[in-house]
């Protein structure tokens, strides 16, 4: 088929059309984008030094709520948890992902419905030693989010996180590598 | 398999047939000129007005404390490509009333408001308007300092009816009314924020597609004007049309790509302009920026506004400008059309074309009182183009007789 003036003018013609069309959808689906404030929450600095011993510091990863746990030299020796057979996505239990570390984070979302865990560092009636508690449906975690009793089907989701200094990088790949 | 679902579409929509109808079987005249596709191109800035402004709104909030920054933080840092939309939607308002003007002035040129296409000119009389109003109330939602002196300025200028030489007290009360009712109270606060925003991203952009497809509609019934001025007869004269498609959109499709380049242009590299420095300010209320005016758009009724020295004065003639312009189709019965066949009135068109753009350049001006005097003759020429149109008929009611009945 031959091609004439008017071809070549209506692909001409068309052919910017589309660009100009593409060039209006770029930027429309990009301002759908998730903003620089949301991104920046992707990582975030905790100073160790202004959590207390037994204390949880509780700060935001991603729009969740992260505990920050502060646990005593010789705690593991001290108290020992019956735990259920339930692992994170490294199939391991947290305790031993945090490799006898005495200072972590844990996402403090409960695995069940998604309510937030008590932190009970004095225990209470249902189990002595220091524990979460998730009031919801009553999921007992141990303090290193390991499922001790209640319906959590696996233990408290660890974000990746590291050490610098004093401060306890969450967000980015050190002890811990990737969400588990 | 995409050529069957197309034609399992068309068989029921009839798509084919509309298409048919509408782009080829439809005639328009083949001497057409530039000016003509000032019309499609208003169409297609109107279009990129409503898809920035879906864009914008979704991030804008109509409250005062968080007006400003959610236009100049939100939408010019925060939101990717926000600033892009933003910078269209601004040039964009500034484009659609120059287009429009354009638009409106070639129709004067060509007579395209007379029998049968009074109503096309009086739907494109109230879409301008309308489009007036936008404008105006999209101006107060940054919240900067232009936008809040501006539309304090505004909102006082129907209170200058209590300047009457007569029943001084019922005009007064007029004025103030309406100029609290734009407000909802006696200053400008959110509750004139949140009305302003209303209209502007609902009730008027509703209101415009609507008489937008009624112009459009009443172009197509009417059928467009001829720059010679007369009707084609479309039985006899056949060999004086063409097919809209491919003629008509190849070409206007062609003028349509330069203008966004034009268009683009600004957004990209030069909207100092279209949003001035002064309003990325936070209004204050206690304190008005030294340098103030309306728009351009505005500039030549705000001009004769404030030539006239009485308010009251100068507020029934500016709103009797538009007045004439909207009953143009009546003032101007001539049986001749188009400034092409009409030496009297393609003079007396130059002198409205003249006293609009020297109004609007007075009007960026500071009012001196030569300036005024000057605003006060050319507000003279702008009347004497309207009260001419009448006389300028009769003339030409003669001729068109002595010529038995011949255009």
């Amino acid at each position: 088929m031959e091609a004439t003036r008017r071809d070549f003018l209506g692909f001409a013609l068309g052919g910017m059309g589309v660009i100009g069309a593409l060039g209006v959808l770029y930027p429309v689906i990009r301002t759908l984008a998730p903003s620089a404030a949301s991104t920046t929450e992707a990582k975030v600095e905790i100073d160790v030094n202004k959590v207390p011993e037994m204390g949880l510091r509780v700060t935001s990863w991603k729009g969740k709520p992260l505990f920050v746990i502060k646990l005593p030299e010789g705690f593991e020796g001290k108290y020992s948890y019956d735990v259920k057979d339930t692992t994170n996505d490294a199939g391991k239990l947290n305790k031993d992902l945090f490799k006898g570390r005495n200072i972590f984070a844990v996402i403090g979302v409960c695995t069940h419905l998604g309510c937030i865990p008590l932190w009970k560092p004095e225990g209470d009636a249902d189990l002595a030693s220091p524990h979460l508690h998730c009031p919801c449906h009553g999921g007992i975690y141990t303090p290193w989010g390991d499922v001790v009793a209640g319906p959590p089907p696996r233990p408290l989701w660890v974000p990746p996180q590291r050490f610098e200094g004093n401060k306890l990088v969450v967000g980015e790949p050190g002890f811990v590598e990737r969400l588990v | 398999m995409l050529r069957r679902i197309a034609a399992w579409i068309d068989e029921r929509a009839k798509v084919g047939d509309l298409y048919r109808e509408q782009m080829i079987e439809y005639k328009v005249p083949k001497n057409l000129t530039f000016p003509y596709v000032f019309g499609v191109l208003a169409l297609i800035t109107f279009a990129l007005q409503i898809v920035s402004g879906i864009i914008l709104i979704m991030y804008y909030k109509p409250v005062i404390a968080h007006a400003f920054d959610s236009t100049n933080y939100t939408i010019m840092r925060e939101i990717d490509f926000g600033w892009l939309f933003r910078h269209i939607h601004a040039a964009g308002a500034n484009f659609f009333l120059a287009i429009v003007y354009l638009h409106m002035f070639t129709g004067i040129y060509y007579n395209a408001y007379k029998k049968p296409r009074e109503l096309v000119w009086i739907v494109g009389w109230v879409i301008y308007f309308t489009l007036l109003v936008t404008a105006l109330t999209g101006y107060l939602l940054p919240w900067g300092q232009l936008s809040y002196w501006g539309t304090v300025v505004t909102t006082e200028i129907p209170a200058s009816l209590a300047d009457a030489p007569v029943l001084k007290g019922i005009f007064g009360a007029i004025g103030e009314t309406i100029s609290i009712w734009m407000k909802g109270g006696y200053k400008l606060e959110d509750l004139a924020l949140g009305r302003f925003f209303g209209l502007h991203v609902v009730f008027l952009p509703l209101i415009l597609l609507g008489l937008v497809a009624i112009h459009l509609f009443l172009v197509r019934a009417a059928g467009i004007s001829n720059p010679e001025g007369y009707e084609i007869d479309k039985k006899n004269e056949p060999e004086k049309l063409v097919p809209f498609h491919p003629y008509v959109t190849l070409k206007e499709g062609a003028i349509a790509m330069w203008y966004l380049a034009l268009f683009f242009f600004f957004v990209f590299f030069y909207m100092s302009h279209f949003l001035p420095a002064d309003n990325f300010e936070p209004a204050d209320p206690l304190k008005t920026p030294p340098h103030i005016a309306p728009e351009w758009y505005l500039l030549g009724f705000y001009e004769v506004f404030r030539s006239i020295p009485s308010k009251f004065w100068g507020f029934v003639a500016f709103n009797l400008i538009l007045l004439l312009l909207l009953l143009l189709p009546f003032l101007d019965f001539s049986p001749l059309r188009s400034a092409r066949r009409r030496p009297l009135f393609f003079v007396m068109f130059l002198v409205f074309v003249i006293s609009s753009m020297a109004l609007t350049i007075l009007g960026t001006m500071s009012p001196t009182p030569t300036n005024a005097k000057l605003g006060m003759f050319f507000t003279a020429l702008v009347f004497l183009f309207f009260l001419s149109l009448p006389v300028i008929s009769f003339v030409e009611w003669g001729w068109y007789k002595a010529r038995g009945g011949q255009a």
